[in-house]
């Protein structure tokens, strides 16, 4: 190595550009303070006109230097393909082009439009006001309802309202049989509903037991499982408790 | 808009007017003048024939695409030098950590003094420089380019460009004697991509 003082700095100058490019993913990353600082502009630039002038740390009498060159230089040339491939590239780029917007159309269209640049929302589908209606609104006013007419239900059937009467004979004879079940399936099971006929909503009169859970597992007890109403069924619900209310 | 006249022997100011109003055509001309440079040049910066295909063409749609941003205030040559540039960047960075130096072990052709030193070695381990040591090399080497237009290509000062020049040749020398045995690396020896000087 050179005794030159300014050949010390150039390698010195080298040694601290290989630490700022090797910290910048290591050192600097785990958080680890600097020896020195990076270098400078005006370190880079003495380095350079030191590299100008000094045929040491320029390598310039370096064999192997002057071989990775001459190796570089003749390289490529030696590996570029033959005329036909650049002409089949040259003919898949024309091909390309030619599916292309001209230059400029697509920033003129683009301002046309008021953006300066494409975006997603420029893509995005638009639907008409009535097919958003008909997707988001009606399916949710229907929902309302029907969480609306399930509370006013549950409040009725807590104040004591009056009970729906079963509307055929048979139903008679289903709830019937089902009052029959209740009492001795539900009896001392709960001790909240003690003084109630066994299995029936609490607040609820006697004869409101038709309304109680029953004792089939799939229905929560307490609540009126609205599931397997038909519309008309909710229909008829609706306009009884408005008549009443 | 059609071409009014043969475009070969238009200057490239004029070729990129006509493409500009319209003359797609005339692209073909800027693209057999230019061509085998960009090939090369990726070829160079990438170390891969097909990932060098891939950038000469990506770079010359590219090009086309943004021609209407070209101003001509730097020649068309520095122009698609500079966006094949940022697609070997962006292909570089893809593969980056494929090939891990010590790899680089094949049995080389020994040169004198004991260094190893092959074509397809040398061409590995200059693909293995940060970025942009490797432009700065092979833009100054193969470009034959001023370091002021190698710096103006890789976002950095003629100073910068220089000493970027010289310590990628300063690494590849120290790689080329670890390999040979001659020399171990330092502590401080750089590993491969950990980026260019950038002051």
């Amino acid at each position: 190595m050179s005794r030159n003082p300014d050949c010390v700095r150039a390698a010195a100058l080298f040694a601290r550009l290989e630490h700022d490019t090797a910290g910048r993913s290591t050192t600097v990353a785990a958080g680890a303070t600097r020896a020195e600082p990076p270098v400078a502009e005006a370190e880079i630039a003495w380095l350079a006109s030191h590299l100008d002038a000094c045929p040491h740390c320029s390598g310039e009498g370096d064999a192997t230097n002057r071989q990775i060159l001459e190796m570089l230089r003749s390289g490529a040339a030696g590996e570029l393909p033959d005329d036909a491939f650049f002409a089949g590239q040259r003919r898949t780029i024309m091909n390309a082009i030619a599916a292309e917007p001209a230059p400029g159309a697509r920033k003129q269209g683009l301002a046309a439009s008021g953006s300066g640049r494409p975006t997603i929302r420029s893509a995005r589908v638009v639907r008409p006001p009535a097919r958003r209606l008909a997707r988001y609104a009606l399916p949710l006013a229907a929902g309302f309802a029907l969480l609306v007419l399930s509370l006013s239900l549950r409040d009725r059937s807590r104040e004591g309202a009056t009970p729906l009467e079963p509307s055929s004979p048979s139903e008679v004879a289903r709830v019937d049989a089902r009052k029959g079940a209740d009492a001795g399936v539900g009896a001392g099971v709960n001790d909240a509903t003690a003084t109630s006929p066994p299995g029936a909503l609490e607040g609820a009169g006697e004869d409101d037991s038709w309304l109680v859970a029953t004792s089939d597992p799939l229905e929560p007890a307490g609540e009126l499982s609205l599931d397997n109403l038909s519309d008309d069924d909710l229909d008829e619900l609706a306009i009884a408790l408005d008549a009443q209310s | 808009m059609q071409s009014e006249g043969p475009a070969e022997s238009a200057d490239d100011d004029e070729i990129v007017g006509r493409v500009q109003q319209g003359d797609r055509q005339a692209f073909a001309v800027l693209v057999a003048r230019y061509q085998r440079m960009v090939f090369a040049l990726a070829l160079r910066m990438t170390g891969d024939r097909n990932e060098a295909e891939d950038v000469t063409q990506t770079s010359f749609m590219n090009a086309f695409r943004r021609l209407a941003d070209f101003r001509g205030e730097a020649s068309f040559k520095t122009w698609i030098y500079g966006i094949a540039l940022n697609e070997c960047r962006m292909v570089h960075r893809r593969a980056r950590g494929d090939l891990p130096l010590d790899q680089i072990s094949e049995p080389p052709a020994y040169a004198g003094g004991g260094h190893p030193l092959d074509r397809v070695v040398l061409r590995k381990l200059v693909a293995r420089l940060p970025d942009k040591q490797r432009a700065a090399l092979t833009l100054r080497v193969c470009e034959d380019l001023s370091f002021r237009e190698i710096g103006a290509l890789i976002g950095a000062s003629e100073a910068s460009a220089k000493v970027n020049y010289f310590h990628a040749l300063k690494r590849l020398r120290g790689w080329l004697a670890a390999a040979a045995g001659v020399k171990q690396p330092s502590p401080g020896e750089p590993g491969p991509d950990r980026g260019g000087i950038d002051p």
